[in-house]
């Protein structure tokens, strides 16, 4: 390995791990810290790498792996049910600012006439950062009102807006350089070729695929399973790089294509460790090629550019909501929320300088922009805050809508014999859960029965917060293993302390380890079973039927009060044994003391009143 | 058509019954009695209504035999009702199920007849207690028959419930042959 990139490595990662903490210190999102980093790092500022270059294409990976995780996130079904307010948001939204910032381009001198350009520099200052968004909704609270409905649904549509204007990018080149020939052989020879994959990828691809990763979990080593995963994903980047597409749309595609598999929980905590990494690496080599000394020149061009697309946005966001009438109340947040340029946009950007439709000093122009958009917003949002709480200050009444909550309630750990039945009880009532199970062949078999359960070890952490732990209800902890099991509960305490665990228990030892660690509802997983069998034997001996049950009522319930006093003495081995004896004496007493009530009622009673007792 | 009886049995305590059990075991015998052992079948309290439903549509009499235990019915019976006689099945505008049916109540009690006297420690008489099965037989459109009351089970001897249910297997005998 060349030593001079390993030095250009080193200083990309220190400059990763010191401005992290630094911009969440400061409240600002880790994109810009990157961001802020490379400038700092890059040639403009202190100038220690200087090969942009090779560390640039290395981390270009990382593009392809957020696109891949966002094809995954998309869930093909929830985008079907919302896809007239997806696609008519989306592309008025992204229509209008498009449009609008295309006139205020089309003027502004330094960005030339090329029509190619201003419509992508248009079309990617528009997109908003979904990070961000998403961020500024949760804090307000407003991702489940309608006009935070609206925002996630432009958010969606901007999303699967990037990918076909990626993909057309190379095309835009070829055109610069010849006609766009649709006539030509070689022209229709490439639609073919891309047809051809496409269909071939979206039929064959999910069949294949779940049949690969059953093998190779079963081969149980988790590195191949990351391994394949990543070469799936870089190698459909790699056709489609190959087709003449963008390889963006190679790892997109291959997300969707998994977006509904049992595997996705497993595929995002796997690759979301490599995302993060190279994604920074991406961002910090976007803040290098931003050359403070172009901004420094044309620093008006940068501000302008800037209030104009903040202004354009957020009017075009505020009179959609006005139009669409929705509660005012948080018109200004919402519309604020989708201020931010995306990070979408220096994809966007990078790619198209790579195809020589930019130069670099436009690049770093509309970069700038697009960095100080990020920087201005929580700003301005603070100060409109202000400006509403003093003008709303009379005002009372909110007014929310509130929508269907699409996250689970429940997560259930291991949906073997035990977790089926608590499952199907749920399912059968609507609830909503999520399941995870570490088991290939069940997850197959239950699927047949049509269960969604997803594959992965529950006992990571990385992977029940991609289930939605922290927003759930409740943990069920259904799985076999019982060190797991405990390693499980006392994470998810320590972790999640909100949420309520419900636990399964194997036997005693078990039962008192999880008291140990908190747990109040627990059931072991034989007790009831054999409860109910001694009961139809006792039936069976000529015991009638509702005594059968009165007995099995009373064994339960002196068989619980028993295992408190036995917890409290549990690490005393000789109390222990001391104890159940004395239980045992006791359940006889207790039987005995049943019969005799029994033999009072056989003797019946005369109605004899004392005197001096007073009866109406 | 046979008329056949639906024999609604409820003892909680049938291993200390004195003469609901023998009473039981005598109806059993005759093949146009379909007996209901309510806390044989019924112990988690958890009824079988469409099962219970079609039985009472196959039968036109139903008879509850029980002991009277606090002036009234043991639970399980009182949830029978409270689940099976449903509203627009038992009774209301579409509620013609148990139209026309008879109804008849065998009860015994703990107390002797003295008891049930106006000077008696239970302070009424035994048709007294009786209203509400009176009235709920009467808005499902039932005929009440004549109760069989047995006082004083405790100390009755064998001999006075063989009579006793001899009477009530006459009764049913009669009832079929009308």
């Amino acid at each position: 390995m060349d030593a001079h990139f390993l030095i250009s490595l080193l200083i990309f990662l220190l400059a990763a791990v010191i401005s992290i903490p630094i911009a969440h210190k400061l409240g600002v999102g880790s994109v810009l810290g990157y961001l802020m980093a490379g400038i700092v790092i890059g040639p403009s500022c202190l100038g220690l790498i200087r090969s942009v270059r090779q560390v640039y294409n290395f981390s270009e990976i990382g593009i392809v792996l957020f696109l891949f995780l966002v094809g995954l996130e998309l869930r093909p079904k929830m985008l079907w049910t919302m896809r007239s307010k997806v696609f008519w948001g989306g592309m008025v939204q992204l229509g209008l600012c498009s449009a609008l910032l295309a006139c205020f381009f089309v003027f502004l001198i330094s960005l030339g006439k090329h029509p190619g350009l201003i419509a992508i520099s248009a079309f990617a200052l528009s997109l908003s950062s979904t990070a961000v968004a998403l961020q500024i909704l949760e804090e307000k609270h407003l991702i489940k009102s309608q006009s935070g409905d609206l925002a996630f649904s432009v958010l969606l549509f901007q999303d699967l807006a990037v990918i076909p204007i990626l993909s057309l990018l190379p095309l835009l080149v070829h055109n610069q350089n010849k006609a766009f020939d649709v006539t030509s052989v070689s022209w229709w020879m490439q639609a073919a070729k891309i047809l051809g994959w496409l269909g071939v990828t979206i039929f064959f691809a999910p069949r294949a695929l779940r049949i690969i990763f059953k093998h190779i979990v079963n081969i149980q080593a988790r590195e191949i399973f990351t391994s394949f995963s990543l070469l799936f994903v870089i190698g459909m980047a790699f056709v489609a790089k190959y087709l003449g597409l963008s390889m963006g749309l190679g790892s997109f595609l291959a997300g969707v294509l998994l977006a509904d598999s049992e595997y996705k929980h497993a595929l995002e905590s796997n690759i979301e460790p490599f995302k993060g990494l190279l994604l920074g690496l991406f961002f910090i080599s976007i803040g290098m090629s931003i050359e403070l000394g172009h901004i420094m020149h044309d620093f008006s061009t940068v501000i302008v550019i800037t209030v104009v697309v903040m202004l354009v946005k957020l009017l075009v966001m505020i009179g959609m909501i006005r139009i669409l009438k929705f509660p005012r109340q948080q018109t200004l947040n919402i519309a604020w929320c989708l201020v931010p340029v995306s990070e979408f946009a220096f994809v966007i950007l990078t790619s198209a300088r790579g195809l020589g439709i930019f130069n670099q000093e436009q690049v770093s122009i509309l970069s700038s922009s697009a960095v100080l958009s990020m920087v201005f917003t929580p700003l301005a949002l603070l100060v409109t805050d202000k400006i509403q709480k003093r003008a709303n200050k009379n005002d009372q009444t909110r007014s929310f809508d509130i929508i269907a909550d699409n996250n689970p309630a429940i997560i259930i750990a291991g949906f073997g014999r035990f977790g089926q039945i608590i499952g199907r009880l749920l399912f059968a009532h609507n609830i909503k859960a999520t399941v995870l199970d570490i088991n290939p062949e069940q997850i197959d078999l239950l699927s047949k029965f049509g269960f969604k359960v997803y594959y992965g070890d529950a006992t990571r952490l990385d992977l029940l917060e991609a289930a939605g732990i922290a927003k759930a209800k409740i943990l069920v902890v259904a799985i076999d293993d019982i060190e797991a099991s405990l390693n499980l509960v006392e994470m998810v305490k320590q972790t999640f302390p909100h949420i309520e665990i419900f636990a399964r228990a194997r036997n005693m030892q078990h039962v008192y380890d999880l008291k140990e660690r908190g747990i109040q509802h627990w059931e072991r997983e034989m007790f009831e079973a054999s409860l109910r069998l001694g009961g139809k034997i006792l039936k069976q001996m000529g015991i009638s039927a509702y005594q059968a049950r009165k007995s099995m009522y009373s064994f339960r319930d002196f068989n619980l009060k028993t295992i408190e006093e036995m917890y409290l003495v549990r690490n005393d081995e000789s109390k222990l044994t001391s104890q159940s004896k004395a239980a045992s004496e006791q359940l006889n007493k207790m039987f005995e003391q049943d019969v005799s009530h029994i033999q009072f009622v056989k003797e019946g009673w005369e109605g004899e009143i004392r005197d001096d007792e007073n009866l109406a | 058509m046979k008329k056949r009886i639906l024999w609604i049995f409820s003892h909680p305590n049938r291993e200390h019954s004195h003469v609901n059990i023998h009473i039981m075991q005598q109806v059993k015998k005759l093949d146009f009695v379909t007996v209901r052992d309510l806390y044989e079948i019924y112990p988690d309290f958890w009824i079988d209504v469409p099962a219970e439903q079609d039985l009472i549509s196959q039968h036109q009499m139903i008879v509850f035999q029980h002991p009277f235990q606090w002036y009234s019915m043991p639970p399980l019976l009182k949830m029978w009702v409270d689940e099976v006689f449903l509203f627009n099945y038992a009774y209301g505008p579409e509620g013609k199920a148990l139209r026309s049916k008879d109804f008849l109540l065998v009860v015994s009690t703990g107390g002797s007849e003295d008891a049930y006297t106006k000077d008696g420690y239970n302070h009424f008489k035994i048709t007294e207690f009786l209203p509400s099965y009176k009235q709920t037989a009467s808005l499902c459109g039932m005929r009440w028959c004549d109760p069989f009351i047995l006082f004083g089970a405790h100390h009755k001897k064998e001999a006075d419930v063989a009579k006793h249910s001899k009477k009530i297997v006459e009764f049913l005998q009669a009832y079929i042959k009308q």
